[in-house]
């Protein structure tokens, strides 16, 4: 299952359990009584609350993509820049328009399981760079200009992965797809 | 209550309610084009977009705005050229706002990310049209702070009013939960203002200077998301003010106290709110990885004291309660539960490792969607609810309210839900048409477009009821 | 010395093959240095990256002005002496460190940096060197036809950067990022005419620093404590002179 099934599935639970609590409390507003103990069950409320954001935190602060990888040495350098609305994408740096229009629309291949690290920058506005495989998101890094994020990734499965631009760019934005082949 | 207020308040809140309307018919029209029923073309798709964030986000600020200034002028005395002004400014800027989009067709999204204003070519007139919007906007709404923040001031000390003697114990005059809040949110609101003058002023050099002089898109992104971010964010607590005051005594219990640890869990949000903005930023890995950190830490906590504090008090104040049920009490108390539900959407997708495979996706319009026309929309709608029950001569007939209720949790859950499935799916957010990768985007969109048109015959019959009973106190 | 520049900047336009080469491993060959004994290549890019350029002293073309322009950017930027090392080798066997050191415009008044070497390739070597830099030369009685190469080579022997001719200033960027980093996920493009950054990228520690326009994303919360503070102080002032104001007509009541 994917990471994204899985929140979503973690989401529905939450949300039943949630509409439950005040569905549970709607129909109990008619009753007499009032509520007994509120400081005692608050304090155990938050106490709780505080116990599951600390264990939450506890477990995925150490699993972000800024250090994946970063132990090992990458034995594929992939260079992409994004531009109103396209991608060159390419195993030489590309540092000016030359060496972007000679790489852009070219599809590059890359080894399964070999670790890459692709060096991603834009030469105008913010772009996103995403690995689709199947229509399943698997990884993204934004495409600022100026800067050059650089992410280490392992293609676990063969075949064609599509690389979608992620962050509104203008008018074609939703046009703006590459693709990297693995073998 | 003077005629004044009721009439200004009675303004404020049926021009907010006609906006809506408008809005929710670009967002409803970008789904449809989306579903491929329409075909209005990227250019008009994008305009749309970006109309619908900067209309929502400024309504529903402004609805926020109408009920702080309605209850707080029973506490303190409010000056009313600071409401005149922030009403004349309001209406002003989205006229201008409105001409800049749909006329001089800038399309560069509500918030405008840096630097894609200045590669929109030929819409260059619809950048300064909309930069001269915001500035109208963002001094309206500046100056409409600075006077609630000196009304607070006139009758209670920055100390008092931050509620530092009730959380020490110590004596003072006794500060209510509702003035506060008020004064968090509009301290935050003043700082994320601020951030968007500082941002505006580097937008007006550039467009001065024509390309002689370039910012540093990492810092210009970390302003926008300050001030968007924090802006949407306050903008729920000044519903949630209004919500403290009102909701007990529509469950006939007494007013909500500020005890210690309200008082803590506030001061605690007016801080860490400021920070939370920086899981905007996660997918920049130029940003310090400190700052990433920080960001989550501060986002798992931001909830907490609001959310805990607010959501255990609803419940205990309805749970065996006399409550008669009201359309204004249905819309707070399950309000709550939906903010609650957005809350946990947001933070999900607020841990690092799953933005990485959620960001950018639907999942996030998901995620605000549910705590905005769910959440703050209710809010404000129970605060207008109220309102109308207290100067309208006419009831609502019961039936209407359970027509009313229905159409807006059954069309808004299931436009929602469409969201969330799509971030579950990959689907990407703000994209025109879904291509071949992504194509299950169509299917829910065609789901969500029925859904949003529950929601807005929902919004229709409210509004044409919430007329028919008052808008003749305007000219009575 | 005319001719050499227009040869440069020659070669400085050619796009350079690289893809061939980056990431592959060099053969560890044994050279020769002032000490004239074999050295394996590996002692000296084994602990930090190397930098390593080919040139023979009596080249009567390019080699001279190419070492110089090489020094000079080395020089230029204030990259510490111990976080590469670089190597001058020549491919011809009458070659030996005084030669190259003068070729690179050292004396022994004017000594060449610690971090630098000079070193002699043994003719059984040479051609599996060349293959792998992809160096191209060839005798032409007794001087050599040949290619001006400058490579980085990371500490595991793998070719971090091939430039053919004299480095553009991107290439220069980039070999200075790559020498003074292991593993940063990110480093700066940002062009010259950015007023202020909120980090600075520093070539020489590899790190980022804060920069002043880090600044601008605290204004606005401490411009709102100030103005929190002002009106608070205008509020009361205001509120102390009405009282003082009133003063005389309470203190008249009595009477
Ligand atoms: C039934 C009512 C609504 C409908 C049909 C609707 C529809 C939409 C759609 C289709 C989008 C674009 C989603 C995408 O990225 O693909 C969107 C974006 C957005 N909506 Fe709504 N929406 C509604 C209510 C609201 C409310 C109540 C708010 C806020 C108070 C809001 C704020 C926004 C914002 C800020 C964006 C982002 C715009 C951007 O990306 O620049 N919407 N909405
Ligand atoms: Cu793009
Ligand atoms: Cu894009």
């Amino acid at each position: 299952m994917t990471i994204q099934k899985e929140v979503f599935l973690f989401f529905i639970v939450m949300f039943l359990i949630i509409v439950l609590v005040f569905f549970l409390v709607f129909q109990a507003s008619g009753k007499s009584g009032g509520a007994q103990n509120v400081n005692r069950k608050r304090a155990i409320f938050f106490f709780i609350a505080f116990g599951t954001v600390l264990l939450v935190l506890g477990i995925t602060l150490p699993k972000t993509p800024y250090r994946l990888f970063a132990a090992e040495e990458p034995t594929q350098k992939v260079f992409v820049v994004a531009r109103q609305f396209s991608f060159a994408i390419s195993k030489f740096p590309i540092a000016n328009d030359d060496d972007f229009s000679m790489s852009a629309g070219v599809e590059i291949t890359v080894q399964k399981d070999e670790l890459i690290e692709f060096n991603v920058s834009s030469f105008d506005v913010s772009h996103g760079f995403s690995l689709y495989k199947d229509g399943v998101l698997k990884a993204q890094v934004q495409a600022m200009p100026g800067y050059v994020n650089r992410l280490r990734w392992k293609f676990s499965e063969s075949g064609t992965y599509d690389i979608l631009c992620l962050e509104y760019c203008g008018m074609a934005h939703a046009a703006m797809i590459a693709k990297i082949n693995v073998e | 209550m003077n005629t004044f207020d009721k009439k200004s308040t009675l303004l404020w809140l049926l021009t907010v309610l006609v906006v809506f309307l408008v809005a929710i018919a670009f967002g409803l029209t970008m789904r449809m084009e989306q579903a491929e029923i329409t075909e209005i073309g990227p250019l008009n798709f994008y305009i749309l977009m970006t109309s619908h964030g900067l209309l929502m986000a400024g309504v529903w600020f402004v609805a926020g705005m109408a009920g702080i200034q309605f209850i707080l002028s029973r506490y303190v005395e409010v000056p009313r050229w600071g409401s005149v002004f922030a009403y004349v400014c309001t209406v002003l800027g989205v006229v201008v706002l409105l001409i800049s989009t749909l006329l001089a067709k800038f399309h560069a999204g509500w918030y405008f990310l840096y630097p894609l204003p200045f590669y929109a070519k030929g819409t260059e007139h619809g950048l300064l049209l909309f930069m001269i919007a915001l500035t109208i906007l963002g001094v309206g709404w500046l100056m409409w702070s600075l006077v609630m923040l000196a009304s607070i001031l006139k009758k209670y000390s920055i100390a008092q009013a931050l509620a530092w003697h009730h959380i020490a114990g110590k004596d003072g005059p006794a500060v209510s939960p509702f003035i506060l809040i008020s004064f968090v949110s509009l301290i935050g609101v003043t700082a994320c203002i601020l951030a968007a003058v500082v941002l505006l002023v580097l937008y007006y050099l550039e467009f001065l200077q024509n390309g002689g002089m370039t910012s540093d898109p990492l810092l210009m992104k970390n302003l926008t998301f300050f001030f968007g971010h924090t802006l949407v964010n306050e903008m729920l607590y000044l519903g949630l003010a209004v919500l403290y005051e009102l909701f007990p005594r529509m469950a006939g219990k007494p007013d909500y106290k500020t005890s210690w640890y309200v008082g803590i869990s506030w001061n605690a949000t007016l801080l860490i709110v400021l920070f939370a903005y920086f899981h905007h930023l996660y997918m920049d890995f130029a940003q310090p990885v400190a700052f990433q950190y920080i960001g989550q830490i501060m986002s798992w906590f931001a909830p907490l004291p609001a959310a805990v504090v607010t959501i255990f008090s609803v419940l205990t104040t309805v749970y065996r309660s006399n409550m008669k049920w009201s359309l204004a009490s249905l819309l707070y108390f399950f309000g709550v539960m939906f903010w609650a539900i957005g809350g946990v959407g947001a933070i999900l997708d607020a841990v690092i490792a799953n933005n990485f495979v959620l960001h950018n996706t639907q999942w996030v319009p998901a995620h605000f969607h549910t705590y905005n026309l769910l959440g703050n929309v209710f809010f404000s709608l129970a605060f207008t609810s109220w309102f109308a029950d207290e100067i309208g001569e006419k009831k609502i007939a019961p039936g209407l309210v359970k027509v009313i209720f229905s159409l807006l949790v059954v069309g808004g859950v299931g436009f929602v839900l469409a969201f969330y499935l799509g971030g579950a799916l990959s689907v990407p957010r703000r994209v025109d048409m879904y291509n071949e990768i992504v194509s299950e985007g169509i299917t829910l969109a065609k789901l969500a477009v029925v859904c949003a048109s529950l929601y807005l015959v929902g919004m229709i019959i409210y509004t044409i009821d919430f007329t028919r009973r008052c808008a003749g106190q305007l000219f009575s | 010395m005319c001719w050499a520049i227009i040869l440069l900047s020659f070669f400085s336009t050619q796009q350079p093959d690289e893809m061939g080469y980056l990431l592959k491993n060099i053969p560890d060959v044994p050279v020769r240095t002032a000490e004239s004994s074999l050295q394996p290549l590996s002692s000296w890019y084994s602990q930090k990256p190397m930098i390593l350029t080919l040139a023979y002293s009596r080249c009567p073309g390019v080699c001279s002005p190419y070492v110089l322009q090489i020094r000079d950017q080395l020089a230029m930027q204030s990259i510490a002496e111990d976080k590469f090392q670089m190597v001058v080798l020549s491919f011809d066997s009458t070659d030996n460190a005084q030669t190259l050191s003068k070729l690179a415009g050292y004396s022994k008044v004017n000594p060449p940096p610690s971090n630098w070497t000079f070193a002699v390739l043994p003719t059984e070597s040479r051609e599996e060197l060349a293959a792998s830099l992809g160096l191209k030369w060839k005798k032409l009685g007794e001087l050599y036809d040949h290619n001006s190469l400058l490579l980085l080579v990371s500490t595991e022997g793998k070719i971090l950067q091939r430039v053919e001719g004299l480095p553009s200033n991107d290439q220069w960027n980039r070999l200075f990022r790559e020498i003074t980093h292991e593993f940063v996920p990110v480093y700066s493009t940002l062009g010259e005419n950015i007023w202020t950054s909120c980090f600075r990228y520093d070539p020489a520690s590899g790190t980022w620093r804060m920069n002043w326009g880090l600044l601008l994303i605290l204004i606005p919360s401490v411009a709102t404590v100030c103005i929190l503070l002002i009106l608070q102080t205008i509020i009361r002032v205001g509120a102390t002179k009405k009282i003082a104001n009133t003063k005389p007509i309470i203190s008249h009541d009595p009477v």
